[in-house]
């Protein structure tokens, strides 16, 4: 029997399918996904001026570390390792530049120093923890829009398959980020679909046709047995600086500026959608250039959309590719 | 007559043996007495250096120790950087396979493209006979059909999806 259940979380739409299960089982693990989403919003969401994070960013700064929430400190945690292993391609430290950019929605934080460009390289920490007490001190405010996603899907996950039985299949889909395993209603894979950012049919169309972006023919169907599959893109979440001239919300740290140029769109698989949402962004800064190499390197599957509108992707993601 | 009469000796002088007896006793003593000291002094010292001897055995043991690990890690410092520098090699000629793969697949990709475009079939007109082949002369009134191509099959369309990603968030 295949079930489904859908509202919104974190600003997106939020759906949870499950085949094989009771409708029962599958309401249980919705609350349970409903719940967890709801505390990574008030520990996480830049959007909010009582969340843990938003608290924390007021403090930005202060040497001394603050108690914080376990999730707020597992998702700085992380922030952290993968800003050491990206080499600062992910940086969380662009609250600031954001706004600077005239980003509107999230809590305005506090003017910071400017960061040099090339801290990428350098080895000085940005954040400062002390476990036993759980608390952290951060040197500027943080925007955990890169991984807050990612990290709710990794703990609602975690709570659906305590919930669901063993020949059971679930795909949670938190508005274009996924993490499931099968069986699906039709075969032992989630058939999903790889979205056109630029839109085929209407190349120039503007940010409000995102709601027909789902009738829009997809660049690609792939098969989803067990992990999750993540996509950054540039075809929401751009709006106009304070010059006119149009930025998008994928800041590349080393320059404090928009980056990714020649690229649309990537797509990473990956066992982790933390993780998976982590690369996205790392290879999107990468640019066409390099993306190819370090998606290879890193033994990713990977599909990205370039300016022109080409879907490229490594012999590991043709491997899951169903369609074309 | 006469008679001697026998000289009266000199008292002797009285010799104080009794002190010289009461020095060599008091030298015996205390020489004995030195004798016993400078024994208990040496089982003390003896105990003593029977005391530290396995501490001592223990520090040169640990200084041998320290040596033979001092070299340990000499050897792993080379054998890494060793393995650093074929790393670096390898992942340099790792990259350059990367790219060349890239390109291939580009080019893999642009065949496959091409080869969905070529029709899995052509319909080839049938061959014209009689006055426009072989008669003499005229070939007027009789027209030769082009050959056409047939129409490239359509695209497959893509299979129902249980999700799509892609952008996330308000516009």
């Amino acid at each position: 029997m295949t079930s489904e259940h859908a509202g919104r979380a974190l600003g997106s739409p939020l759906r949870l399918t499950t085949t094989n299960t009771t409708e029962a089982v599958a309401q249980a693990a919705w609350s349970a996904v409903l719940a967890e989403f709801a505390a990574v919003d008030a520990a996480l969401s830049n959007y909010r001026p009582d969340s843990g994070v938003s608290q924390l960013n007021d403090l930005a700064g202060c040497p001394a570390p603050a108690p914080v929430d376990r999730r707020l400190y597992t998702a700085l945690a992380t922030s952290d390792r993968a800003w050491r292993v990206t080499r600062g391609r992910f940086d969380p430290r662009v609250a600031t530049v954001l706004q600077d950019l005239g980003r509107v929605g999230p809590v305005a934080v506090r003017e910071q120093p400017a960061v040099p460009a090339g801290r990428a390289t350098e080895d000085r920490r940005w954040l400062h923890r002390d476990p036993r007490a759980r608390a952290i001190a951060v040197d500027a405010p943080v925007d955990l829009g890169g991984i807050g996603k990612g990290l709710a899907l990794r703990w609602a996950w975690r709570r659906v398959v305590s919930i669901l039985p063993g020949p059971a299949g679930a795909l949670l889909d938190a508005g274009g980020d996924l993490v499931g395993r099968g069986p699906g209603p039709t075969e032992a894979a989630w058939l999903i679909a790889i979205e056109d950012p630029g839109g085929r049919t209407d190349p120039g169309a503007s940010a409000n046709a995102a709601a027909a972006a789902l009738d829009r023919e997809p660049l690609a169907v792939v098969g989803l047995e067990v992990g999750s599959i993540c996509t950054s893109s540039t075809r929401l979440g751009r709006w106009e600086d304070r010059a006119g001239r149009q930025v998008h919300h994928l800041i590349d740290p080393a320059t404090g500026q928009p980056g990714g140029d020649g690229l649309r769109a990537v797509t990473i698989m990956a066992s982790d959608p933390a993780w998976a949402e982590i690369r996205t962004k790392e290879l999107f800064l990468a640019g066409p250039s390099l993306i190819a190499a370090i998606a290879r390197q890193r033994d990713l599957p990977c599909w990205w959309v370039t300016a022109d509108g080409t879907l490229e992707m490594t012999p590991r993601a043709r491997q899951l590719t169903r369609w074309p | 007559m006469t008679t001697q009469v026998p000289v009266p000796r000199p008292p002797e002088p009285k010799r104080p043996y009794h002190v010289g007896v009461a020095i060599g006793a008091t030298t015996g003593i205390f020489a004995i007495s030195l004798l016993g000291a400078s024994r208990v002094q040496y089982e003390v010292d003896r105990a003593l250096i029977a005391d530290r001897s396995p501490v001592e055995r223990a520090i040169t043991l640990l200084g041998t120790h320290h040596d033979a690990m001092d070299d340990e890690i000499e050897r792993a410092r080379d054998a890494y950087g060793d393995g650093a520098a074929r790393y670096t090699a390898m992942t340099a000629r790792l990259g350059e396979l990367e790219v060349d793969l890239s390109t291939l697949s580009r080019a893999v990709m642009a065949v496959e493209r091409l080869a969905a475009a070529v029709p899995a079939s052509l319909g080839l007109p049938a061959i014209p006979t009689g006055k426009a082949y072989g008669g003499s002369g005229s070939t007027s009134g009789t027209k030769v059909k082009p050959i056409a191509a047939a129409p490239p099959p359509p695209a497959a369309a893509p299979p129902p999806t249980s999700g799509s990603t892609g952008a996330s968030g308000a516009p």
